[in-house]
């Protein structure tokens, strides 16, 4: 998968759970508020189930869920290719 | 460095301050340093493996899940029981979503289950998203009133000085209400003072009706009495509306044969809070006259428990309020059945197993 597609699918993961998609790959989802404590959770686990992935406890870091982009990056270093 | 990592001995007082406001005084944070410090890193169930959990900015500790592990037994094989409880964060990061990412952290780790018994509303929304379930029975407080007018003044007058004065007055208003709240039930049972020997052995006896129960051992059970003793002499470390009175461990027998065993902290004109009520379904309401013969003899105002799916019917017949308000009870496991075995009344867990503070 490319890292284009990852994005792409994570946009609409995004669109679903936080209600509306981020305007840009870099916006600050927790800065302008779209990503509270439930968010996470449910972008969390829609991210695993969606990618077949588990995200270890080193990889909970806010950096890493802060933006589509940081998001992209984190799946795609689990090299996902479902 | 940011991110999450187990917590150590050195992060005690950083949580302690975490947990208090700017304005509380040093003696209040050693207290509540020395009670994390003694629970979660001295606890003889302090297990390294499933550690409490410490968010970190840099060097500061800004948000913080506390990890309780009890040895359990699952028909007859042992397992590991997480219980995760004071999850904060702190102020500045609360729109971080921190809590979220510590609760996931803290439920990937090896333990058989996961569970807490004082969760929010939106920790049980977080909770069902990753996939547990709610105990909803346990999460209601039984209540048996046994000196009303007494009762309210302690829940009402936070100043030990006021409700001792108080206290003539209200006696003589429960006076006329007392034979009207006797317990009509008759019951024959002798109560037997117990210490942690005792009350394994007999927990060990009655728990085999669970296929879910604890499997303590004398050394962890004489630890916690230590522990409930110790809060119970010192001034509150967490602040609520019960106030915690000298702790009461028995042994109830009927005919010479162990009928139940209990743990209770019975506060004299304050409440008797029954921390766990062990006994199969059958044997209930001997155990629950027995607690009151107690709380009577303690002059406790009223009685205090969580419902447990084994006390429910005898709880039915006595005089006994239900409120919800206890906390949630939260399980969560990748073996379905364990996790549902609290909900479905498989499991002894008491809060001695849970929040027990």
């Amino acid at each position: 998968m490319t890292r284009n597609e990852t994005a792409e699918r994570l946009r609409d993961i995004l669109a679903h759970t936080l209600g509306t998609a981020p305007p840009d790959p870099e916006t600050d989802l927790v800065e302008s508020n779209l990503l509270d404590s439930l968010a996470l959770v449910e972008l969390l686990v829609a991210v695993e189930q969606e990618f077949s992935i588990t995200f270890s406890p080193d990889e909970l870091e806010i950096e890493r869920f802060r933006s589509l982009k940081a998001l992209a990056e984190l799946v795609d270093a689990h090299g996902s290719g479902s | 460095m940011s991110g999450i990592r187990a917590f150590d001995r050195d992060d005690v007082q950083a949580v302690a301050r975490l947990h208090t406001e700017p304005d509380t005084p040093q003696e209040e944070i050693e207290r509540l340093a020395s009670f994390f410090e003694r629970t979660l890193v001295d606890s003889p169930w302090a297990d390294g493996e499933i550690p409490s959990l410490v968010a970190v900015d840099g060097d500061s500790v800004v948000g913080f899940l506390g990890s309780y592990v009890r040895h359990m037994e699952l028909e007859g094989r042992r397992i590991r029981l997480a219980c995760s409880a004071h999850l904060l964060t702190a102020p500045e990061v609360r729109n971080q979503a921190l809590g979220a990412l510590l609760q996931r952290a803290y439920l990937a780790g090896p333990q058989d289950i996961t569970m807490t018994d004082g969760a929010t509303r939106e920790v049980q929304v977080m909770w069902e998203r990753f996939g547990g379930s709610t105990a909803h029975l346990q999460g209601l407080l039984w209540i048996e009133p046994l000196r009303p007018a007494s009762l309210a003044v302690h829940r009402l007058v936070h100043n030990v000085a006021l409700e001792t004065a108080l206290s003539p007055l209200a006696a003589a208003m429960d006076a006329p209400l007392r034979p009207m709240l006797r317990d009509r039930r008759a019951a024959s049972f002798d109560v037997h003072e117990a210490d942690a020997v005792s009350f394994a052995a007999a927990v060990g006896e009655l728990a085999q009706a669970f296929p879910l129960h604890p499997a303590y051992d004398v050394g962890y059970l004489d630890w916690l009495f230590g522990q409930l003793r110790r809060l119970a002499a010192e001034p509150p470390v967490f602040p609520d509306r019960i106030r915690r009175g000298p702790l009461d461990v028995g042994v109830v027998t009927v005919n010479g044969r162990t009928a139940g065993a209990y743990v209770c902290q019975i506060r004299r004109r304050g409440v008797c809070r029954v921390l766990a009520a062990v006994c199969d379904e059958p044997m209930a309401p001997v155990l629950l006259a027995a607690i009151r013969s107690r709380a009577e003899e303690g002059r406790a105002a009223a009685i205090f428990g969580r419902v447990e799916p084994h006390l429910l019917a005898a709880l039915w017949e006595r005089r006994t309020f239900l409120r919800y308000g206890a906390g949630r009870m939260l399980a969560l496991s990748a073996d379905k059945e364990l996790e549902r075995a609290p909900a479905l009344g498989r499991a002894l867990l008491t809060r001695l197993d849970g929040e027990w503070w």
